[in-house]
């Protein structure tokens, strides 16, 4: 799994997925984020990569 | 509270006794912009006039403004000579640190990591200390004339001319220049007088700056909070400045009254939640503030550019204002002293809105960008932000995600009607030209106006002055900056004006004609 900077412009990238939930509720955002991690998913294929990317989203939950 | 300012003499101008003048160049304000435009013309030897409405350096006495001052401009202070003044006054640094709770480190980062310019990333320096080193220069060279306690009032443009209305304590009179620099600042009476509006919009959110001086050592770092505990979960800036004060900015709640936070009581308390409180510190300076954005469709207007926050204001992230402003500055005087010593057609001068109104927009874009980061406006834009803050604590990609400020970088004029290829500035590096000794790339463009750097294995084709990047640079070092085989123009101002390719001698004339505006 890559975890180097690979987001060609990490600003411009935050910044649409801002536009694209401007207004909307927080469960609609939750829909959204959801379809949006799907594509992503898809975009991605390798399943050894996915279930890595599932693993380190686990690990780096907020601290509290 | 505790600062004590130069006070410059006011003069008579000639103009008031009767002595009718033609000024090339006159400059309006004597801030950031205004000083260095003076001050770059006058070293080109163009007789400048610089007018501004006050007596001191600053403005409403001490209150501090800018206090980052980035490479670009720090190389621009060395070709001024007043790099050293700074460096010796202020303080150098490159650590800065994204903390959330009271003093927990999602990541840090070292912004010298790589830098190979004669200058550092940063040097942190009260702006008035800025404005005055500049002042003083001005004062020594022979081609600058300045006026304190002229006030411009408005401006009417005249046929080969502008006419610029001055008020001075002894009364008012016309001063009559063949071009004038704008840089008077938001509300700028050039601008009224010539009918050209502008609308600022104020943002939402507020800050309280409290710049204060600790007694005991702190590392001069930039600390920044996303969510500080002491500040009821909102964001903080820390940041040392010159005389050991440090800059701390407190992110209020949008609907706080600027006077209830910025009340010394409130202030002391915040302090104390946030230093501790023993801790032996003294308070400099307090002032609410908040962020205005406005930008011109044009900075020109016939025989007037506008310059620094006449043509552009936006938030202080990443220190974009005061360094743009300077970089305004820069990119103008070049021009300006090349259309009145006949080196360049005036043309050359429509390059200045071409290249510097794009590098405002960019610096509104990414000031926004941050902007919103540091506050969010709905939960998920909350949610997300966290998301990515968790992921930073481990994970270099998402790092580069969480925008606290962008730091403030040359702007790449690769769309300029001046740039054959490339548009990026060059660091001031070591650089040599064979049989002379090493100067440096700020120095000798001063010099040489334009010129070529040659990468390895590439000779200077006939009739064209070349250098090369100094040898005590490293290999990787010189070939990142200019590869070889390759060949680069450098404007006067340290972008690259093109990178060719084994080029012929026709090639390489026909990009610096390029750059001085000669192309058809």
């Amino acid at each position: 799994m890559r975890l180097d900077p690979n987001i060609g412009d990490p600003d411009g990238f935050y910044e649409a997925v801002l536009a694209a939930n401007e207004g909307r509720s927080l469960e609609d955002s939750l829909q959204f984020t959801l379809r949006l991690c799907l594509l992503l998913a898809n975009q991605v294929g390798d399943q050894r990569v996915l279930l890595d990317a599932v693993a380190a989203a686990q690990a780096s939950e907020t601290r509290s | 509270m505790g600062y004590e300012l130069p006070v410059f003499p006011w003069r008579r101008a000639p103009e008031q006794d009767g002595v009718a003048k033609r000024h090339p160049v006159a400059v309006v304000g004597g801030g950031l912009t205004g000083l260095t435009a003076a001050c770059l013309l006058a070293l080109r030897d163009v007789p400048v006039v610089l007018l501004d409405e006050d007596d001191t350096v600053g403005v409403r006495g001490a209150s501090s403004r800018g206090i980052c001052y980035a490479q670009r401009s720090l190389e621009i202070f060395e070709q001024l000579g007043i790099y050293d003044r700074i460096a010796a006054k202020g303080t150098t640094w490159s650590v800065a640190r994204v903390l959330i709770g009271a003093a927990d480190e999602v990541y840090h980062y070292d912004l010298a990591k790589g830098g190979i310019s004669r200058q550092p990333p940063f040097i942190n320096i009260q702006q008035f200390y800025v404005e005055w080193y500049l002042a003083d220069r001005l004062a020594e060279l022979p081609a600058a004339d300045v006026r304190w306690r002229h006030l411009v009032t408005g401006a009417r443009p005249a046929n080969d001319h502008v006419k610029l209305d001055v008020e001075t304590p002894e009364g008012g009179y016309v001063l009559e220049a063949d071009w004038v620099i704008d840089a008077s600042g938001l509300a700028s009476a050039v601008r009224a007088g010539l009918g050209i509006e502008t609308r600022s919009e104020q943002g939402v959110d507020r800050w309280c700056i409290s710049d204060v001086r600790f007694h005991d050592p702190v590392p001069p770092e930039r600390w920044t909070w996303v969510e500080a505990p002491f500040n009821e979960g909102r964001a903080v800036w820390q940041h040392q400045m010159a005389d050991g004060v440090w800059r701390i900015d407190y992110q209020m709640d949008p609907d706080s009254r600027p006077e209830d936070v910025a009340s010394e009581e409130v202030a002391w308390a915040r302090l104390r939640a946030h230093l501790g409180a023993d801790r032996e510190i003294e308070l400099v300076w307090l002032g609410p503030w908040g962020y205005r954005t406005h930008v011109l469709d044009d900075f020109r207007a016939g025989r007037v550019f506008f310059a620094g926050d006449a043509a552009h204001v936006f938030s202080p992230f990443g220190a974009r204002g005061g360094n743009s402003g300077i970089q305004d500055a820069e990119n103008l005087a070049w021009k300006l002293a090349a259309v009145l010593q006949g080196k360049a057609p005036e043309r050359l001068l429509d390059s200045y809105s071409a290249e510097r109104r794009p590098a405002a927009a960019f610096n509104i874009m990414t000031t926004e960008r941050s902007a919103r980061f540091v506050a969010p406006r709905s939960p998920f834009e909350r949610a997300l932000r966290q998301a990515t803050l968790d992921l930073a604590r481990q994970h270099e990609f998402a790092r580069r995600v969480v925008n606290m400020g962008r730091m403030s970088s040359p702007f790449v004029y690769d769309a300029s009607p001046l740039t054959t290829s490339g548009g990026e500035a060059l660091p001031n590096v070591p650089v040599q030209r064979a049989g002379d000794g090493v100067g440096t790339l700020a120095g000798l463009l001063r010099e040489a106006g334009m010129l070529v750097l040659l990468g390895r294995g590439l000779e200077a084709p006939d009739g064209v002055g070349a250098y090369r990047v100094g040898a005590d640079l490293g290999g990787a070092e010189i070939e990142a900056l200019v590869p070889a085989g390759a060949a680069l123009v450098v404007r006067p101002d340290q972008h690259v004006a093109a990178r060719l390719e084994r080029p012929s001698a026709a090639a390489l004339l026909a990009a610096i004609d390029r750059a001085w505006g000669r192309a058809a």
